[in-house]
């Protein structure tokens, strides 16, 4: 190899040789033919997904059509279009949609899995032919990825690290890679003519076409693997062509070279792909929760409490009670009004979004899953959309939250669809709507409690500690509740710049800091939830200054964002709205929960608005961030508890403790 | 909502002394196939109101579990199949819950209850 000044523009030319190789014997490895098999979270395998009518139709469909010719395979894309150079697809040019055969996929998937895909890509693949090892770039897509194979079967490897699991893919099966499985595996099909499977070998058939179905992001993941994630500065080399393009030479055309001239291509014209802006690249991972994610073992873990069950004084008790109000505490109807407006009513209005970002399970609570005896009965306190549900296929969980929408995210796990059973581990689980510091379930009946992350959303000292004594009331003597909080210590300091300190409105502490902040929640404008969002929030918000005129007085300083005058219309520009017009936009919003919003006993609206910056619709939420100590001054406070474990992991103060074995 | 999860609930309205078991009234029933798993019925089994279970099942179309249970039955596969069935495999899809001493209603719709509650009675 050697440098080519002149000749090649300073690109590096390298020539490879090729020595005749004997056929590769195929490697002897167990291939799995169940997913499950492959204990991998987020991988599902659903068998004869599609009928081979259907398969015929949808073939048929794509065999005309606007084939692009990569180094080894034919690729076709619908909806948007994959830029190979960038592992992109622009968000701003749409182009065809998918055929109606697919489309009717799309729908069953929306189904089954409760995500709207708007991407299509058919690969087709010649005998012999694989694909290299990759992860499909974070950015560019959300939720699942799904591939129907169609016409053959293949072998797909999921590595990482040094794992490796073969899965069979039949014909007419559907690939299902979510969560770690679509964020931190890489997948791989080797390039071979023919596989073993159940230690016999199957020669790949004639082609196999696979039809992947993804839906757009146009925003950065805030996922918990940030090593492979790209908006986090992990993962994925630069492709070559990528390469090229930041070096100034021109974009290559893939489909323009191939493009027969006599057929209609419309939209599969080369097109330009925006570098995502600085500007994109600097928003905030939209939901300020990244730290919070799941996180491999905490190395900061530190623990303050040995698990026997004395009491402890922790030193700065007094202070932090202070300071978090409960001396003067706030009324409550107040307090709720808080809580209704920049919690219950935003979680009510972000649900499906902030669900769809809501899947890693943090170790700290897995462990705490796993201590818990087989038949154990457990609720899951303020559960968002049930992502603890299954992690212990042997015990029962009760998952109840405040927020009717959240609640339906995680009952939608729960109900068996058109073509899938409920999976095994959720037989034992159940969710309802219900209010933390109200529990429904029977005084001592249940064997432990997890709350994770809900505290900090209520509004004072005095109501926390009733949330605390709420879960100890319901476990047996010698159940366990495991709580955990957002800190003020967060292990990046920039994000709380980033936060909208709340001073204190009580009169001798007027104006000072107390922990409570608004954090932002940002829906980004090309997701369905947005123009739903913007326009209830309009509504809601004239219906509030219209009713509540006097409601504005008793909340924070500067909290109040009375004016978001935009709506979105379908194709996502900002546009105002009349009030006639915002009420035709509620009614016709397909989210649930819009009656909820607009007929909640406060009446209060979300203070979203439109970012146009960020390109966002950006709702408050309201959180007490806690100190060190604060969180055990609390549990302290409860009677007939004591704690066995408090330490800090990732940004969040957890405690676990225990109500007495025997009886009070 | 399943069984197992009316066998946990109680209403909590404020100043209510008796407030297990919700009465239930089924608009819909769905049967529903849950794995069969002997070992956390037993182990789940001391956790339960078996009475209240009893009654909800009747309730729900699923009459003649026994009145009493021993040890012995804990070990029969027979007994523990229709167990299993009332507890996991019976979900009220649509209806309400019945506070047995206010008459106070929860709806149940699409399988969740809705169990908060007015501002006057918490």
């Amino acid at each position: 190899m050697r440098l080519c000044p002149q000749e090649l523009g300073d690109r590096i030319l390298a020539a490879k040789y090729a020595d005749v190789k004997e056929e590769k014997e195929v490697e002897e490895q167990p291939v799995y033919l169940d997913a499950q098999e492959c204990a991998i979270p987020g991988l599902e395998l659903h068998q004869s997904f599609v009928s081979e009518e259907v398969e015929q139709e949808l073939l048929a469909e794509v065999e005309d059509g606007c084939w692009e010719t990569l180094a080894r395979r034919r690729v076709q894309h619908f909806g948007y279009r994959f830029e190979y150079w960038a592992r992109n697809v622009d968000i701003n040019k749409p182009i065809r949609p998918l055929p109606p055969t697919a489309q009717r996929v799309l729908q069953r998937l929306e189904q089954l899995l409760g995500v709207q895909f708007d991407q299509l890509t058919v690969n087709e693949y010649n005998p012999g032919v694989g694909l290299s090892s990759h992860i499909d770039t974070h950015s560019a897509f959300t939720g699942p990825i799904v591939s129907l194979s169609l016409a053959g079967p293949c072998v797909m490897e999921l590595r990482r690290g040094g794992v490796h699991r073969p899965l069979h893919l039949p014909p007419r099966s559907l690939l299902v890679l979510a969560g770690e499985a679509r964020l931190a595996w890489h997948h791989y099909i080797p390039h071979r003519r023919a596989d073993t499977i159940g230690g016999r070998r199957v020669p790949r058939a004639s082609r196999r076409v696979s039809f992947t179905f993804r839906k757009v992001r146009g925003y950065p993941c805030d996922c918990s693997w940030p090593e492979c994630c790209d908006s986090q500065g992990g993962g994925m080399p630069p492709t070559r062509m990528s390469l090229a393009v930041q070096a100034g030479a021109p974009q290559p055309s893939t489909a323009a070279a191939t493009m027969p001239a006599h057929t209609g291509c419309m939209g599969v014209e080369p097109q330009r792909l925006q570098q995502p802006s600085a500007e994109q690249h600097g928003i905030e991972a939209c939901n300020g929760e990244s730290a919070s994610g799941s996180q491999p073992e905490a190395e900061q873990q530190r623990s303050t409490a040995g698990s026997s069950c004395v009491p402890r004084a922790p030193e700065a008790s007094l202070s932090a009670l202070e300071l978090s109000g409960s001396a003067v505490d706030q009324s409550d109807e107040h307090l709720e009004r808080m809580e209704a407006r920049y919690v219950h009513n935003v979680y009510d209005i972000i649900a499906t979004h902030f669900s769809a970002t809501r899947f890693a399970i943090w170790p700290k609570v897995k462990a705490f899953l796993q201590s818990l005896p087989p038949g154990a009965m457990l609720a899951d306190v303020g559960c968002g959309n049930g992502k603890y549900f299954g992690v212990r296929p042997d015990i029962a969980v009760l998952g109840s939250d405040r927020s009717p929408n959240l609640a339906e995210t995680a009952a939608r796990r729960l109900r068996p669809t058109a073509t899938a059973a409920v999976p095994g581990p959720l037989a034992r689980c159940d969710v309802g709507v219900a209010d933390g510091l109200h529990l429904p379930y029977r005084s001592g009946a249940l064997d432990a409690v997890v709350c994770i992350a809900v505290l900090h959303h209520i509004a004072s000292a005095a109501r926390r500690v009733r949330l605390l004594a709420e879960l100890a009331r319901v476990l047996r003597p010698g159940g366990r509740a495991l709580v955990t909080v957002w800190a003020s210590q967060q292990e990046e300091p920039a994000k709380l710049a980033k936060w909208e300190p709340i001073p204190s409105t009580t009169g001798d502490q007027e104006g000072v800091q107390r922990g409570d902040y608004f954090v932002p929640w940002h829906i980004p404008l090309h997701r369905v939830e947005a123009a739903a969002a913007a326009a209830r929030t309009v509504a809601a918000s004239q219906a509030y200054s219209t009713d509540r005129p006097d409601l504005s007085r008793g909340t924070p300083n500067g909290a109040v964002q009375h004016s978001p005058t935009e709506s979105l219309n379908s194709t996502g520009e900002c546009k105002s709205v009349s009030s006639a017009g915002a009420d035709d936009a509620a009614k016709s919003a397909t989210q649930p929960g819009v009656a909820g919003v607009l007929s909640t006993a406060e009446g209060a609206f979300a203070d979203g608005r439109i970012d146009r910056a960020k390109g966002t619709v950006v709702f408050k939420r309201y959180y007490h961030l806690f100190d060190e100590h604060e969180l055990d001054s609390l549990v302290l406070q409860v009677p007939g508890v004591c704690i066995t474990d408090s330490f800090y992991d990732k940004s969040n103060w957890c405690v676990v403790y225990q109500k007495a074995p025997q009886t009070l | 909502m399943k069984l197992l999860t009316h066998n946990m609930l109680s209403c909590h309205i404020k100043g209510v002394q008796n407030g297990f078991p919700f009465k239930i009234d089924p608009v819909k029933v769905q049967e529903v196939d849950a794995d069969y798993d002997p070992d956390f019925l037993r182990h789940i089994f001391p956790r339960l109101e078996w009475k209240a279970l009893c009654e909800a099942a009747a309730t729900m179309g699923a009459p003649g579990l026994p009145e009493e249970v021993t040890e012995e039955m804990l070990q029969d596969d027979e007994f523990l199949r229709s167990f299993h069935h009332a507890l996991l495999e019976l979900v009220l899809e649509e209806g309400a819950l019945i506070c047995p001493e206010t008459g106070r209603q929860f709806p149940v719709h699409k399988g969740v209850p809705n169990l908060l509650l007015n501002e006057d009675e918490n």
